[in-house]
């Protein structure tokens, strides 16, 4: 009589805790479908992530070029921790710093380290030391490693009209 | 031996659920707006209209009352508490005052971009294309 009740007690137990485990899951499904993912289109995205140029292309087509309108892929490395209002990019080891056409649209603050094909214009562009203390501070740098910034420098530039994130 | 039989079973089924996937989602951690963003947003909406009714000889009637607030809102890394953002706000609320006066409006609308454009020298510069295209 004993053993039926215990027995009847841990069935009961084990029946609650996997009726609560199968809840749990369902929850967390649900809050995954509300949520938007890394990876996707952020942007003007009506152009082909597939038609981003080849180096050679991008060299050849820049030549002695100031601006070159441009689809360029490559690898977020950081991300605006303010906003995700720019990002840098490593394009086959060139360091290009993307921002966003009008100030239209963000990034995801956490898209560091995804594939990325951005569209729109690169350009060379010298960016000044108060802008450059400000990107450090969006990129949570440390107040010594803002007061070291004393000098404007020549960076690559792109700005995107839209960027594909994978 | 049944009972051990159960015991395993409940343990199992404890232990398959605290390993359920924590999965760390892909979710995508986007910026949402500071009271400042807005404000700034509404003070973009109030100077394309003000510029077209400009351009097209009419008088700008109202200032949407959230801008008077602006210094107030709180921004994303709290620049309106430092005195930086104070000193640069007042020659915007200055050229909001000529607008509402109602004479040489023209003026003070550009004074009131010049305004903007000063401040995103100084704090954020990401908007300066926006304010470019409201001169």
């Amino acid at each position: 009589m004993k053993t039926t009740l215990q027995s009847t007690i841990w069935v009961l137990l084990a029946t609650i805790a996997l009726v609560a485990c199968q809840n749990t899951h369902q929850d967390n499904t649900n809050e995954e479908t509300s949520e938007q993912s890394i990876a996707g289109r952020y942007g003007d995205t009506i152009w082909n992530v597939t038609d981003a140029y080849d180096p050679a292309s991008f060299n050849f087509l820049l030549g002695e070029r100031d601006s070159l309108d441009a689809i360029l892929d490559g690898e977020i490395t950081s991300v605006c921790q303010a906003k995700g209002c720019w990002m840098k990019m490593d394009v086959e080891g060139m360091d290009m710093l993307v921002r966003f056409r009008d100030y239209g649209y963000f990034a995801p603050m956490n898209s560091a380290g995804h594939k990325a094909t951005v569209k729109g214009t690169f350009y060379v562009d010298s960016v000044s030391v108060n802008q450059l203390k400000e990107y450090a501070r969006d990129a949570e740098k440390t107040e010594e490693e803002i007061d070291a910034i004393t000098e404007h420098e020549m960076r690559y530039s792109f700005m995107a009209d839209g960027i594909v994130i994978e | 031996m049944r009972l051990n039989i159960i015991i395993l079973l409940v343990s199992l089924s404890f232990t398959a659920c605290k390993n359920s996937p924590e999965q760390k989602t892909n979710s995508a951690e986007m910026y949402e707006a500071s009271e400042l963003s807005e404000t700034m947003r509404t003070m973009v909406d109030f100077s394309k209209q003000a510029k077209t009714s400009l351009a097209e000889g009419k008088h700008i009637d109202s200032i949407p009352a959230e801008i008077w607030e602006m210094a107030k809102a709180t921004g994303t890394r709290d620049e309106h508490l430092e005195s930086d953002f104070q000193t640069l706000a007042g020659p915007y609320f200055e050229a909001l005052r000529g607008i509402e006066r109602g004479d040489s409006q023209s003026y003070y609308y550009r004074k009131s971009i010049d305004a903007c454009k000063a401040c995103h020298s100084r704090y954020c510069g990401g908007p300066m294309s926006i304010i470019n295209k409201l001169d």
